[in-house]
């Protein structure tokens, strides 16, 4: 696609620098484009085992959850979870990586999990409270990375459109216009040319 | 030497055989009727199968009956004609009804126990009912054997 | 014995020769294996309790209406059981204990919102012997007209040992306890060793199983000594001397208790203590079952309703385990071996 300039020697240049500065740029995001890339998958590598870690403990947890609900009445089984002693107190935080901003947890986690006495209550309970205290921590690291991960896929897919953009448009069109003038340029040389000739003749001939 | 208190004491004696007996058969027979009704309000079927754990207290109230009876005839009180009676004789009369009348009653409770016993048997087992029945009937042989010793006894005072 | 006591007297044991006959009866229709095995094995929710319309609870199954949950159809059992209860016992104050479970549950409920400032009224259970109004005026206002003195005892200190621990776990106990001491105590009082007999096991299973799990949790002696109940066969001394050792000696420690099996068969699994949970329960239904050859008295009776009660309990887990999408072989791990 050409753009709307005038075709004058002045112009050409221009462009001519644009076109450096692009392919440039170009090069530049390119390369954060495959850092950022890098950095992607080294991260879904280490997230994908926590992320197991993370499901299989909860996974076990509840279950015995579940064990411990279906053993009492619905009503009991609440009761000795109604007064818990376990207060968990999150912080978040930002912190600059790159040029975007990435989320910390700072948690507070204070009291014991266990709130309830040993009447009424069995071991199914005890366990999924102990399993869901050692993800606990897995959990939040898990939630950080997370958010982490989105934000870089985000950062991504922004790169990718800007290197797109220069790739397939910006620059083809710079080059097409380039070669517009150029042609233009010449046209017009080769236009007075002729026209000097024709006017030698004439007054050869006169 | 007739004595009006004779016939009066062998009263008694006949007396005490048919009430002692007779109130430890009702009372033998409470036990297991409460049983049985708690067990038919849930399983109706089972009465054939109960009745005759229920009913087999009663016959010592039967047997303080018969020995009553007997003591009547003896002493002629329903032929109309009273045998003269002596003192003795009546004290004789009154210690041989003691038998059925004692073990008559103390028998019908605690064959009632075993009879109640023997319908939470049948409540859980139902095939195992004649066994409940044998146990019972082993209380019962005290009953008799205290029938046929007051019998003999009876049968052994010469009257007349 | 005194012979009036023992021969004539039908105002004794002999008056419940009514309700033994009845629970006898009832006791045929108790679940067996088969009806657990079906229940287990039921693809579904909806097959589940098809099979459970085939059994005794039929009639709490079609009681229930259509597309309620199935929670009413063991509210609707226990209702039934409940009134069998009130109709067979002439002792009131004894058959009454079946029943101090449910205050002990909703005097938590009252003091746990009290103390975590809540709104809990959702979860009180209907079938406790006490008011939930004068238990919560007594809690609120400090207002005890009515209330018998175990509660009375209960609700202050638990009040009192609140405000110095801060602690929901010294509530339970602190309850716990109390019912625990209020049972044996009416027991005794009435002279029904069965029944003592039975919470007395109770108290020790509850903490053979306390100690276990206290030791799994890494936890402190001092911890282990708050949390134990007075008043069992065991001392709490005896399982304060055998906190340190290591789970492959305890066994022989308990050789010269009645729990010698339970422990052999509860710490086979090492830290698993499902299996320990199980023959805890195994060991107080067979206990219970002995009341069976009791032909008098309210003990068949009240080992009846125990017993069904405890049925409830598996039924009520085999089908809610269905509506999880839980693997049966879970439950079947916990089940009583009475029903597998």
């Amino acid at each position: 696609m050409r753009l709307a300039v005038n075709p004058t020697r002045m112009e050409l240049q221009r462009l001519k620098k644009r076109l450096v500065l692009a392919h440039r740029g170009h090069k530049l995001l390119k390369d954060k484009q495959d850092e950022l890339m890098r950095q992607f998958m080294s991260l879904v590598k280490a997230i994908r085992g926590l992320r197991q870690e993370v499901e299989e403990g909860l996974e076990l947890a509840f279950r015995s959850f579940t064990l411990f609900r279906s053993q009492f009445a619905p009503q009991e089984a609440e009761e000795a979870l109604a007064l818990p002693s376990k207060r968990i107190n999150l912080q978040v935080e930002e912190r600059q990586v790159m040029n975007f901003r990435v989320p910390v947890f700072t948690a507070q986690i204070s009291g014991k999990m266990r709130c309830y006495g040993f009447y009424n209550t069995n071991s199914d309970l005890d366990r999924s409270l102990r399993g869901l205290e050692k993800v606990l921590e897995k959990m939040l690291r898990l939630a950080q990375e997370e958010k982490t991960l989105q934000l870089l896929a985000q950062e991504i897919e922004r790169t990718r459109r800007r290197v797109n953009a220069l790739e397939y448009i910006l620059i083809p069109s710079l080059q097409e216009t380039i070669k517009y003038i150029d042609m233009k340029l010449s046209e017009m040389e080769r236009g007075n040319l002729t026209r000097l000739m024709k006017i030698k003749e004439m007054l050869a001939e006169r | 030497m007739v004595d009006p208190f004779g016939l009066a004491i062998a009263i008694a004696g006949a007396a005490l055989a048919a009430f002692m007996a007779g109130t430890g058969s009702a009372m033998g027979i409470g036990l297991p009727g409460q049983s049985a009704a708690g067990v038919l309000s849930e399983d109706p079927e089972k009465f054939g199968s109960l009745f005759l754990l229920v009913v087999l207290p009663g016959t010592q109230g039967f047997y303080g009956f018969l020995a009553a009876f007997f003591v009547m005839m003896k002493v002629g009180l329903l032929g109309g004609k009273l045998n003269p009676i002596t003192m003795l004789q009546g004290w004789q009369i009154f210690f041989a009804c003691a038998p059925i009348a004692v073990a008559g009653f103390f028998s019908a409770i605690h064959q009632g126990k075993v009879c109640a016993a023997g319908v939470n048997l049948v409540a859980k087992r139902p095939e195992q009912a004649m066994k409940g029945v044998v146990y019972a009937a082993m209380v019962e042989t005290y009953a008799v054997l205290g029938l046929l010793v007051t019998f003999f006894l009876l049968n052994g005072i010469k009257i007349g | 014995m005194e012979l009036t006591d023992y021969t004539i007297s039908f105002s004794g044991k002999l008056k419940y020769a009514y309700g033994v006959g009845r629970v006898r009866a009832l006791e045929r229709r108790l679940l067996t294996k088969g009806d657990f095995a079906k229940l287990l094995e039921a693809k579904d929710l909806q097959e589940a309790l098809r099979a459970l319309g085939e059994t005794d609870y039929s009639q709490a199954v079609l009681g229930a209406a259509e597309g309620a949950s199935y929670e009413e159809i063991f509210r609707a059992k226990e209702g039934e059981l409940f009134s069998l209860l009130e109709e067979l016992s002439l002792d009131p104050e004894v058959t009454d204990t079946l029943r101090k479970r449910y205050d002990l549950h909703n005097l938590k409920v009252l003091l746990k919102a009290k103390f975590g400032e809540e709104d809990l009224d959702y979860l009180f259970l209907p079938w406790g012997t006490e008011g939930v109004d004068a238990l919560q005026r007594a809690i609120d206002e400090g207002d005890y007209r009515g209330l018998p003195p175990w509660v009375v005892e209960a609700i202050q200190e638990t009040i009192s040992s609140w405000e110095e621990s801060q602690d929901p776990v010294v509530v339970d106990l602190t309850l716990d306890r109390h019912l625990f001491s209020h049972l044996l105590t009416v027991f005794r009082a009435a002279k029904l060793d069965f029944l003592s007999g039975w919470i007395q096991r109770e108290i020790d299973l509850l903490n053979l199983k306390t100690f276990s799990r206290l030791r799994l949790a890494g936890a402190e002696l001092v911890e282990l000594r708050e949390s134990l109940i007075d008043g069992g066969g065991i001392e709490p001394e005896f399982y304060m001397g055998i906190f340190a050792e290591p789970w492959e000696t305890l066994p022989s420690r308990f050789v010269t208790t009645l729990y010698r099996r339970v422990v052999e068969e509860g710490f086979s699994k090492g830290e698993d203590l499902a299996p320990l949970e199980r023959a805890c329960r195994d060991y107080i239904l067979s206990y219970l079952r002995k009341a069976r050859y009791t032909p008098f008295g309210i003990e068949p009776i009240y080992a009846y309703f125990l017993i069904k009660e405890e049925e409830l309990r598996w039924v009520r887990a085999v089908i809610l385990g269905k509506e999880n999408g839980l693997d049966p072989k879970f439950i079947r791990k916990r089940l009583p071996s009475d029903y597998l």
